[in-house]
């Protein structure tokens, strides 16, 4: 009976000390990991360990004869040997395993490059010095969600790899856990509210938020795979703005009917009354937030008023002026860019779409640059119904493009400039210290058409006796060139950005030639000496959905379900057979 | 270490000799052939579907794993045999590397379906090479430390049952830490996901190489390898 008995009494000690040490490991666990039906999970990490450990103290006290006695029987040297060199191997394993985290590297083999980061984020995480905390919030029943969250995590993942001041943190907005610690962000951000799903980045206290729909979106439309990521450049926007000083200022000059780019510019002159400049769609205006999201503050210029370019200005555009400007207004910008070594943006507006009548043009004159009003870019291309069109639009592939600031990263994007005044280089220096070049070529099929009637439907050939030639020129760039010194500081002098075609950065083409807007951004970083800013261009998912036909589908049933278990099956069957034989 | 060449063909033999080896190639063939062809509709995206071919197999593995392991060496034990095996000159060393180079080589016959699967998809659309050769390394990465969890098991007991439970347990465990670590900040879960095999092979299945996920698979591996050879030891001593 008492042998009895003390089995019994050793097996419940035992059990009391395996349940005791499960619920020390228990309560390590709860402590961190996400309970999905506890908001707060201290106390019961609390509770566990105080259960577990005074079970395990407990059984060990209340055995301890026996657990003497296990300590000097031989197998339990073996066991202790075992074990004592296995810990010596975890420990090993671990210390290998941090030190391979400390220092790594990521390589991306995808054909489309998805999971690097373009030069200018590397830059960026170059050169950060203060520490970044990036908190994603998103929820986890939510497709979209979930795929941003993906895509976002990998860019995030690559910038912690880049950078020790980046530390990244998922909160799940599906959690009840969460809220406690969404709280904890708000009190430590000093705001009531933030816009969900978004992901947050936090520099002392200072952040950004960069909404889901600004990070990823879908070229066709669905909604729960987007295809196309965007969320480079607004990351490193962020880290721009959360660590850069003061930002530079770009003035829109306003009163002679141009595009709009802030709201201010609807006092324009009397030919935006006609409705040119007007509208969402035909403004520029996702042209200024690209420009505010890279630190630019936009502001309108009405030159006839101030009679100067203020001193501050560090790019002024004018986009598409279809009105005269005043003769003090023409001496004002050359003024700028003589006197105060200005950067000018000068987008012009083809009389083929609208009705201009600008001397805007003659600003051009003293750089080398021509533009001929009287001719539009036009391209000889393929149609739906494989017929030849001529439409005027040209196409400028990144293969076309110089090596320049204004068109770094666009290597692999084609430009649109619908509606384009073709451009003539009649000096290429210009004038001492200036050198005036292209900057937008249009492809071969290309070339830029005179002796059209405006709005004419009328089929178009080129002339080679009228007509500029083929490889038509609709973008071109006057910059001062490096002097003979040693010094390697930056050339001083005006910037000038001629673009044909003002249409081609209006809203509705940039949403579907982002290019156009990455030129843009680009350009305004080159003028304003901000290199290591230039804008980062979107990045396509290498996304290609295929059609499945029935029969395709059925094919693939058959095979992976069918004929290749059915092969195994078949290959086992023969080795029997021939071992039984 | 020239004996391991060895005793990996008479691994590989001894599997392919049995049917165990094609209850397992055929019920991997299957349940994957179920899962993959389930994602096949009227449309479909090649990559995304090669990725999900790659990440089922994460999930299959850890039925796989274990019934490819569980015989290796708890078979030898229970008949007496590895007494014989270790009488003649091999080191326990080679013993096991040549072991786990059989079943590591038998579950690259066991992917072969994986390869028709992208082959066909390459014949539907665009397939990503890269990813694709990330993703098998991967696996093959995975796979090893896989097998080498079911073979220190299959070392520790004598049972083969039982060393299938063990480590089918163990490989459960790993996953299930997989999604504990995930939407937590503190320590603890940045840990528990470290230790989790999935958290690793999603990157490569997506075309990632990262050498924090190589370092990963090959330590974790070598320890376990490392533990299997010190329990053979241990026999020595009884």
């Amino acid at each position: 009976m008492e042998t009895r008995a003390g089995e019994r009494r050793r097996t419940l000690l035992r059990a009391a000390m395996v349940l005791g040490l499960a619920l020390l490991l228990a309560g390590f666990m709860v402590r961190d990991v996400r309970a999905r039906a506890f908001v707060e999970t201290d106390y019961i990490a609390r509770a566990l360990w105080a259960a577990g450990g005074l079970l395990a103290a407990g059984s060990l006290a209340l055995d301890w004869r026996r657990v003497l006695a296990l300590l000097r029987g031989r197998r339990t040297a073996e066991g202790v040997n075992f074990v004592f060199v296995a810990v010596l191997g975890v420990v090993l394993a671990a210390l290998l395993c941090y030190i391979t985290t400390r220092r790594y590297a990521r390589l991306d083999w995808t054909r489309a490059g998805r999971f690097g980061l373009h030069s200018q984020t590397e830059s960026i995480l170059a050169a950060l010095e203060q520490d970044v905390h990036v908190v994603t919030l998103y929820r986890s029943d939510d497709s979209y969600d979930m795929a941003v969250v993906g895509y976002a995590g990998d860019m995030l993942e690559e910038m912690k790899a880049r950078s020790p001041h980046i530390s990244t943190e998922e909160m799940d907005l599906t959690l009840a856990a969460t809220q406690s610690r969404i709280n904890r962000l708000l009190a430590q951000l000093g705001v009531s509210d933030l816009a969900v799903p978004a992901v947050v980045f936090v520099a002392g206290d200072r952040h950004e938020t960069i909404t889901f729909d600004r990070i990823a979106t879908s070229s066709r439309g669905s909604v729960e795979m987007p295809d196309v990521f965007l969320g480079e450049d607004a990351f490193a926007g962020a880290l721009k703005r959360l660590t850069a000083g003061e930002g530079a200022v770009v003035y829109a000059l306003t009163g002679h009917g141009q595009r709009q780019l802030k709201v201010e510019d609807r006092a324009g002159g009397p030919p935006q009354a006609a409705g040119a400049g007007a509208g969402p769609a035909r403004s520029l205006s996702r042209v200024a937030s690209a420009l505010e999201h890279d630190n630019y503050e936009v502001r309108v210029l009405d030159l006839a008023a101030e009679g100067r370019v203020p001193e501050d200005c560090d790019v002024l555009v004018v986009a598409g002026a279809r009105a005269r400007l005043a003769e003090s207004e023409l001496r004002a910008i050359s003024r700028y860019l003589d006197e105060q070594e200005g950067s000018l943006i000068l987008m012009l507006e083809s009389p083929f779409g609208v009705a201009v009548d600008t001397n805007v043009t003659e600003l051009l004159a003293d750089y080398g640059i021509r533009a001929r009003e009287d001719a539009v870019g036009v391209t000889r291309m393929q149609g739906l119904l494989g017929q030849t069109v001529t439409e005027k639009t040209v196409p400028v592939p990144g293969e076309r493009l110089p090596d320049h600031p204004a068109v770094a990263g666009l290597d692999g994007f084609r430009l649109w400039l619908e509606m384009a005044v073709p451009l003539e280089i009649t000096a290429e220096q210009p004038a001492p210290g200036l050198s005036t070049r292209p900057l937008l070529t249009g492809v071969e099929s290309s070339w830029g058409a005179t002796g059209i009637e405006p709005g004419s439907q009328q089929a178009i050939e080129y002339n080679p006796a009228a007509d500029l030639p083929p490889g038509v020129i609709v973008g071109a760039v006057v910059e001062p060139t490096a002097g003979g010194g040693m010094a390697q500081e930056a050339p001083e002098g005006p910037k000038i950005l001629v673009l044909g075609s003002t249409g081609a950065f209006a809203n509705t083409t940039v949403d579907q030639h982002r290019a156009n807007l990455y030129l843009l951004s680009n350009a305004v970083n080159w003028m304003a000496g901000r290199t290591h800013l230039l804008g980062i261009p979107p990045r396509s998912m290498d996304m290609h959905i295929v059609s499945v036909s029935p029969s395709q589908v059925l094919a693939a049933r058959y095979v992976f379900i069918g004929v290749l278990p059915a092969l195994f099956i078949a290959a086992g069957a023969l080795v029997w057979l021939v071992r039984r034989r | 270490m020239v004996n391991i060449p060895v005793i990996t063909r008479r691994e590989l033999s001894s599997y392919f000799l049995s049917p165990m080896a094609y209850v397992v190639l055929t019920g991997f063939a299957l349940s994957h052939g179920i899962l993959f062809s389930l994602g096949i509709g009227s449309r479909i995206e090649p990559n995304m579907q090669a990725y999900y071919a790659f990440y089922i197999t994460l999930f299959l593995l850890i039925l796989a794993a274990p019934v490819l392991t569980m015989r290796l060496v708890s078979e030898e034990t229970n008949q007496g045999t590895i007494e014989t095996l270790m009488t003649t000159p091999v080191t326990e060393l080679e013993v096991v590397i040549g072991k786990f180079m059989g079943a590591l080589v038998f579950a690259a016959v066991m992917f072969l379906p994986i390869v028709v699967q992208v082959v066909y998809l390459r014949f539907l659309g665009p397939v990503d090479v890269g990813p694709v050769l990330a993703g098998f390394l991967g696996l093959f990465l995975l796979t090893g430390q896989l097998l080498a969890i079911g073979l220190l098991c299959s070392a520790l007991t004598r049972v083969q049952i039982a060393s299938a439970i063990i480590s089918f347990a163990i490989l459960i465990g790993l996953y299930f830490m997989w999604y504990l670590g995930q939407g937590s900040p503190g320590m603890g879960a940045a840990v528990l996901r470290y230790l989790s095999p999935p958290w690793h092979y999603v990157n490569f299945a997506k075309g990632v190489v990262d050498t924090r996920d190589v370092a990963y698979f090959v330590i974790t591996t070598g320890l376990f390898l490392f533990l299997t050879v010190r329990a053979l030891q241990l026999r020595k001593w009884r």
